[in-house]
């Protein structure tokens, strides 16, 4: 095997302009997959942290009106719940956290000097920037426990409330007159599913909202213990509330309590499937580069009949010819594979140093994307170079060596 | 016993309505050691006949043995052991790769024999000296003169120490000093015991050999040794 590789690496280098044009062919082909791919992924990823909430397991439960009488009590009745009353599901063991949160539309928001900011106030608790999946400008801090259980006069702010406002963290705006510092400001479009103005919203510790407002919670936010699925957890809460406030278990219009996985599944396989998409173009891409590899095989072939009648001559089995070609093809391939792999690196590192639209995402080369575009190279450099191969095989000595040198 | 024997050896083709016999019941007999030339104009079937005796076609008909091989019922790799390590070709046009040098070209057919790197390279450097080209085995095709690339593939077709030379036209492609040179090597590799077999329409060069075997459509017409002082046919007039 070791002399016949020698004697490959010595023909490809003999003929360097058609090796060339063939390796060429293969990177084009894979750089063409693999940065494709690549854009897929980072679109995929930057679309998944935008519907991270949807994609999370955390249910969220907003109190309703009833529909159905129960138990002598009437329907329409509106249903609402005290905080001390959403604790008490921190005691449920198919629960593993919870957030309130509370919610303020009409306080005045302010910046230092009195000048009105389109802010609007929400209570939470220290799980719910977690929870929510939203992500932190650097050096923010975010609301802690100690936080809640000191009624602390600080603040988390959206970014577009910071833009607009000019406040940076160690800034203080006011909420009805009262200082508040800026500890914390989300980050630009990573902010988690969008619920209304959030980039504009006042996040305050849950404890120091009921300080200055006697509002009810607005909705929980609940976190699954491990095993637990959505469907089990909606049931769970659905029973627990019901008995709470005396309505129908079965009434579904008392809480809403939304289940996003069709939105999750749908979302997922739309992404999926732009990402296939790209990757199919890639792989097209790739194919050609194989019907160039296989036709510079052909050639190859054709131009060295005679070559391969003085192999046959001097001892070489239509085994061996075919080992050959199959081993010269493969070579081929394999040094484009590794050449466009290469290539794909370095063009997706050049394009996120570049800087591309926040809307593509990070371009990423991932394993899986590399084993598909190797998969499908080995199964194309098998057909490029099979029917040359094959077609050198099969040659009869006589005629071959009557072919013209 | 022959090395060589072949009995009533047709090879036809078929060309548009007519059948062409390249050869026609051929019968030969050729014994180890001898120095032969097959001899015969352009379309004779000197070639077609080479070519069944190196084992590169198939007969249509008859019977061929080699060395005590049927090579008539032989499959293609067991042809290609036969034309591996029983034969050596000499090419008009010398067949050499052109990417390869001197001594890679002379160490090819060790290579489909699967003998090892080290003994390969030593046998093809001693062939390239005993043709003395010592000083040229790292030299490419298309850095040799005519007469250089002939030696690289004498030594070539040496290399597997074959029971049979086979040549065709090899001073066909040479000037006339070359080919005075590669005429002694032959006499000397005939010297050696190595059987020879030139296929020529040169009368000259037949001349130089020890046997004429004169074919004409197909046909062998005249079979006239030339040489009856050689051993080996006073071993077989005896016979």
């Amino acid at each position: 095997m070791i002399p016949m590789l020698q004697q490959i690496v010595q023909m490809l280098f003999a003929h360097r302009l058609r090796s060339l044009l063939a390796i060429t062919a293969v990177v084009w082909g894979i750089v063409s997959v693999l940065v494709l791919m690549a854009l897929g992924e980072g679109f995929y990823q930057i679309n998944a942290r935008q519907f991270s909430l949807l994609m999370s397991d955390t249910q969220l439960a907003l109190p309703e009106v009833t529909s159905k009488p129960w138990k002598g009590r009437p329907a329409r009745r509106e249903i609402s719940f005290t905080e001390p009353e959403f604790r008490l599901l921190e005691k449920q063991s198919a629960i593993k956290a919870v957030s309130v949160l509370y919610q303020k539309w009409d306080a005045s928001v302010t910046d230092i000097t009195g000048h009105t900011l389109p802010g609007y106030i929400r209570g939470v608790d220290n799980h719910y920037i977690d929870m929510r999946k939203i992500k932190l400008a650097a050096g923010s801090r975010n609301i802690s426990r100690h936080d809640i259980n000191r009624h602390s006069r600080i603040t988390v702010i959206g970014w577009q409330l910071a833009q607009q406002g000019g406040l940076s963290i160690g800034d203080k705006l006011r909420v009805n007159g009262i200082p508040f510092i800026i500890t914390g400001i989300t980050r630009q479009s990573e902010g988690g599913m969008s619920m209304g103005r959030e980039d504009n919203q006042v996040l305050i510790p849950s404890s120091t909202f009921t300080d200055l407002w006697s509002d009810k919670p607005v909705q929980v936010m609940v976190t699954p213990a491990p095993g637990i699925s959505g469907v089990v957890l909606r049931k769970n809460l659905l029973s627990f509330f019901a008995s709470q406030k005396h309505f129908d278990p079965s009434d579904k219009r008392a809480m809403w309590l939304p289940d996003f996985s069709q939105d999750v599944k749908f979302f997922t396989t739309l992404l999926r499937g732009i990402q296939l998409f790209l990757g199919a173009s890639g792989a097209m891409t790739l194919a050609v580069g194989a019907l160039g590899v296989a036709n510079i095989m052909f050639l190859s072939v054709t131009e060295r009949t005679r070559e391969i009648g003085v192999r046959l001559a001097i001892g070489a089995t239509p085994t061996n010819i075919l080992v050959q070609f199959l081993l010269e093809g493969g070579m081929l391939v394999s040094i484009g594979t590794v050449i466009g792999v290469a290539v794909s690196y370095v063009l997706i590192l050049l394009m996120n140093q570049m800087g591309l639209p926040d809307w593509l995402g990070t371009p990423v080369i991932s394993v899986d994307a590399v084993l598909m575009a190797l998969s499908v190279t080995v199964v194309l450099a098998l057909l490029a170079s099979f029917f040359p191969a094959r077609r050198a095989a099969n040659l009869i000595p006589v005629t071959a060596l009557s072919a013209r040198a | 016993m022959p090395l060589v024997k072949l009995e009533g050896v047709t090879k036809h083709y078929e060309s548009g309505d007519e059948s062409v016999y390249a050869l026609d019941d051929v019968s030969l007999i050729i014994y180890k050691g001898e120095f032969l030339s097959i001899l015969g104009p352009s379309g004779s079937g000197k070639s077609t006949l080479m070519n069944v005796l190196g084992c590169l076609d198939k007969p249509t008909s008859g019977f061929y043995q080699l060395d005590d091989h049927d090579v008539s019922t032989l499959s293609c790799n067991q042809l290609a052991a036969i034309r591996n390590n029983k034969i050596g070709f000499i090419f008009q046009s010398f067949n050499l790769l052109e990417y390869a040098t001197a001594l890679e070209n002379v160490m090819l057919p060790l290579v489909y024999a699967g003998v090892n790197i080290k003994k390969r390279r030593a046998k093809a450097a001693e062939l390239l000296k005993r043709v003395g080209l010592e000083d040229r085995m790292s030299h490419k095709p298309n850095e040799l003169s005519g007469g250089q690339k002939q030696r690289v593939a004498i030594a070539r077709a040496l290399v597997n120490d074959p029971q049979i030379i086979l040549a065709d036209e090899p001073t066909g492609a040479l000037d006339s000093k070359s080919g005075a040179e590669i005429e002694a090597l032959f006499s000397e590799l005939h010297h050696e015991g190595r059987t020879l077999i030139v296929v020529t329409h040169d009368i000259s060069l037949a001349r130089r050999t020890k046997r004429i075997i004169n074919i004409k459509d197909g046909k062998v017409v005249e079979d006239e040794i030339l040489d009856r002082s050689s051993a080996i046919y006073r071993r077989r007039e005896g016979d």
